[in-house]
């Protein structure tokens, strides 16, 4: 098992290993978020306060779930490519800084539409609100950073530095419906279990969460597989991949 | 289904036009993390190919 870690951290392994996942992982993806689209937006009751424009809660859920991990995960890859010098953690740290830019965006764009009809109000400064629109910054930030600083492992250094400065940022929002009297509604789900949603609503949920994380990974590793080229492009094997 | 007929799954009560619209940016979200990397990879290649060719010509 480990060696099979070993092996995979190679960018040339990584390469030849995903080529085999893209399909199988496109279909799963697709068949995920068709069969919860569908069941979110035909088949899933309305909620008895909010009405129909509960179906926003299918995409929005997800996406701010996703755009949190996405962070969480791109701060232990840039500790993982810091202390052991892992070039493949180092360019899937980098891939997935605009994917969960774009999932950020999803989160408080599809929010706001939802704030509409629910509270009255586009937007409202509150703290889950705002601490999300941090966390779009940040990730605007650490792009800034790769594309700003000409020598690689300079940038990646200092976006590593942002990313972990950062971290203190998703507990704050985890929290903040907790620790502020907030205009967002207190968490859905909770790590202990609870949930405080239907059944008939929470299956098609469920279904869409797996299609979006199918889809994050599909995407970061189309990103990732592009990020390889372009740095190996002067090696004989990507010269091989690319006759 | 939960709604009526096809008129009443597009109007949504009134809640149609924030539903829908949610759901097309996160479709238009879906396609641009999708493609753009598989856009972005066809032009390396055909740039890395021209390059290749014209380094074995001189």
């Amino acid at each position: 098992m480990w060696q099979w870690f070993h092996r995979l951290a190679s960018p040339r392994e990584f390469y030849s290993l995903t080529q085999k996942w893209l399909p199988w992982l496109s279909v799963l993806a697709c068949l995920l978020l068709v069969t919860g689209v569908v069941w979110g937006l035909a088949f899933a009751p309305a909620d008895y306060k909010q009405g129909n424009s509960f179906r926003i809660f299918y995409i929005h859920v997800p996406s701010a779930v996703l755009a949190q991990a996405c962070y969480v995960s791109m701060a232990i890859l840039s500790a993982v490519a810091l202390i052991w010098r892992i070039k493949l953690a180092a360019m899937m740290a980098k891939s997935a800084a605009p994917l969960g830019a774009w999932l950020t965006f999803l989160a408080l764009v599809t929010g706001s539409i939802w704030g509409k009809p629910t509270w009255g109000t586009w937007w409202f400064w509150d703290a889950r609100l705002t601490s999300m629109l941090i966390l779009l910054f940040l990730y605007l930030g650490v792009i800034a950073l790769y594309n700003a600083i000409q020598n690689q492992t300079q940038a990646e250094k200092s976006a590593a530095i942002l990313t972990f400065v950062g971290l203190i940022n998703i507990p704050i929002i985890k929290f903040s419906v907790e620790w502020w009297n907030t205009l967002h509604q207190k968490a859905t789900f909770k790590l202990t279990g609870e949930f405080t949603i239907s059944q008939d609503m929470l299956t098609p949920f469920w279904v869409m969460l797996a299609g979006f994380v199918c889809f994050f990974i599909l995407a970061l590793l189309l990103r990732t597989r592009l990020e390889i080229l372009q740095r190996e492009q002067k090696t004989s094997w990507v010269q091989g991949v690319l006759k | 289904m939960y709604f009526e007929n096809l008129s009443e799954l597009l109007t949504m009560q009134g809640h149609g036009a924030f539903v829908w619209s949610a759901y097309g940016i996160a479709l238009m979200v879906f396609i641009i993390n999708i493609a753009s990397p598989i856009i972005k990879r066809k032009f390396f290649i055909k740039n890395r190919k021209k390059y290749q060719n014209h380094e074995s010509k001189t």
